[in-house]
């Protein structure tokens, strides 16, 4: 008499509520639910953490693509600017000789003639520019032919200490030399510098161009 | 019944398992005897009586009690948990409900297998469910009825109708009714284990319980609205009738069932009453009436339920004696 004028539905139900084979099915199956519970809130986890990865990335790429096309605009600027750079070691390795020539003409003792400035160059570099390849050279050599007036004794020296003020750093007096006497009986000597350009010319009374124009 | 795994995940008891359903082993049982004038509900848990209350039909969210109108009531709890609450019990109730019904609203009748034109009990219910009067020949009830098809010793039968079975016995009641115990039973978050119509499970109880031997019995059922008489020979049913409550119409179709019958001995005659004492129609019938005594000693023991003082009370009244064994049987 048990489910009688019970519909088949609610017999079903009531089986699912109270057999043991359900019961015991229920139980498997919610253990096995309770079980996966932990990979849930991992996996939960996970995803929050990939979603958060995924809006910074998608974020990233919108400022990478902003970047890019602001990128795009200045590379016509870049253009120059490399070939503005491409003059930078020839720029570098510049002296101001005319510099060089006010400071030795300043600093020449009365009693000192000078005969001859010589400037030479050597150990060139070639540089490719747009314009084309231009030899720049690395030393420069300054050979200074002078006399000194009889009497004057220590006036080459005070010549040469004149000359080891004004000089850029680095310059280095390679050798002094007498030549032969002439008729006039005085003996004419040659000093010889060897100078670097390292840029530093405040010595020779250059200073820096506190603001460079812009580009 | 076709079960599917489908159908089971998608009606997966999951709140009646987390509600603790699932390791419950004690849930109350809730029988009720439902009439117009007496129903009273009897509360069992682990198979101990535990409570009988007696006049439900005046608490409010009563079950579905036939030939009483329902009273639309606002409540805040359902029946059910008033009542395991009044008794200090909890779980989710088993249901029963045992609905005295009238003669209209019960169909019940032993048929001769011969007379069936089905071979299986599936093919008799689709028969009765598309038009009961293909089965039972005269059938004026315009309503949808649920039928049920029990063995002539009030087991339910299945398949094949063969020559183990010379009379079957079909049980219908409105399908209305059945609806609305249903809904009701969902209302009160409980199971509903069935809805035995009052003559079937007295007439099952005595079957099971009165040892009638090769005599031939007539059990007398004076219920609210009809007496029931029902024969039975070899611990079988083989007649049912309902009356109504006239008592000397009873007396005369009895008689004239027991010369029916033609039996040689004097047949037993007993006599169950659900509301008042069935000793006056014992005596007209000249049969024995089922008093507290004769019940007492049927049920095997006095049937005693625990009372507030903590001690137990004894019940006696016929209704718990029958709600008692019917737990045993379908809960």
């Amino acid at each position: 008499m048990k489910h009688l004028f019970i519909s088949r539905e609610r017999i079903l139900l009531q089986r699912y509520k109270h057999d043991r084979v359900f019961r015991v099915a229920g139980s498997l199956l919610l253990a096995a639910t309770f079980l996966q519970l932990p990979l849930g809130v991992f996996g939960f986890f996970l995803w929050n953490r990939f979603q958060a990865e995924s809006t910074a990335q998608s974020q990233i790429g919108i400022r990478t693509a902003d970047l890019q096309s602001q990128n795009a605009k200045l590379r016509e600027v870049r253009q120059k600017l490399g070939q503005i750079r491409q003059w930078e070691p020839i720029l570098r390795n510049r002296i101001p000789t005319s510099a060089i020539l006010s400071a030795i003409q300043k600093g020449i003792p009365s009693d000192v003639a000078l005969d001859s400035i010589l400037v030479e160059t050597g150990n060139y570099q070639a540089i490719s520019t747009v314009g084309g390849t231009y030899r720049v050279p690395q030393d420069y050599m300054l050979l200074l032919q002078a006399t000194a007036k009889s009497g004057s004794d220590g006036a080459v020296d005070r010549f040469k200490a004149s000359l080891a003020k004004i000089l850029p750093p680095g310059s280095q007096l390679l050798r002094t030399w007498q030549l032969d006497k002439r008729p006039d009986g005085l003996f004419p000597i040659q000093i010889q510098y060897s100078i670097k350009p390292t840029g530093n010319y405040l010595n020779l009374g250059l200073t820096k161009i506190s603001e460079p124009d812009s580009l | 019944m076709n079960y599917s795994l489908v159908h089971y995940f998608r009606n997966f008891p999951l709140r009646y398992y987390v509600a603790g359903g699932l390791l419950s082993r004690d849930e109350p049982s809730v029988l009720f005897f439902l009439s117009s004038d007496t129903a009273s509900v009897l509360v069992i848990r682990r198979r101990c009586p535990v409570a009988y209350e007696d006049r439900i039909g005046e608490i409010a969210d009563h079950p579905p009690i036939p030939g009483l109108p329902r009273a639309l009531a606002t409540i805040t709890k359902t029946f059910a948990a008033k009542l395991l609450a009044r008794n200090r019990l909890h779980g989710l109730p088993k249901l029963a409900l045992v609905p005295d019904f009238g003669a209209e609203d019960l169909y019940c009748n032993i048929h001769n297998t011969r007379n069936l034109r089905d071979y299986s009990v599936e093919g008799l219910l689709e028969s009765l469910h598309e038009e009961p009067r293909q089965v039972i020949g005269v059938w004026d009830d315009t309503r949808d009825f649920r039928w049920s098809v029990l063995s002539s010793d009030l087991q339910e039968v299945t398949g094949r109708i063969d020559h183990n079975h010379s009379h079957l016995m079909i049980v219908g009641v409105p399908r209305d009714y059945c609806e609305e115990c249903e809904t009701w039973a969902e209302a009160q978050k409980g199971s509903l284990f069935g809805i035995i119509p009052a003559p079937i499970a007295c007439l099952r109880w005595f079957i099971e319980k009165i040892p009638l031997g090769q005599r031939t019995g007539f059990f007398v059922l004076q219920l609210k609205q009809t007496i029931v008489i029902a024969a039975v020979q070899n611990r079988a049913l083989t007649l049912i009738r309902q009356y109504e409550n006239d008592f000397d119409f009873v007396e005369k179709e009895l008689a004239a069932i027991a010369a029916e019958l033609d039996t040689t001995q004097q047949p037993y005659i007993c006599v169950w009453s659900s509301a008042g004492s069935p000793k006056l129609l014992a005596s007209r019938l000249g049969g024995l009436a089922f008093d507290e005594e004769a019940l007492e000693k049927l049920h095997g023991s006095e049937l005693t339920v625990r009372n507030g003082r903590g001690t137990r009370d004894g019940v006696r009244d016929a209704k718990a004696y029958l709600l008692s064994w019917l737990e045993s049987k379908i809960v």
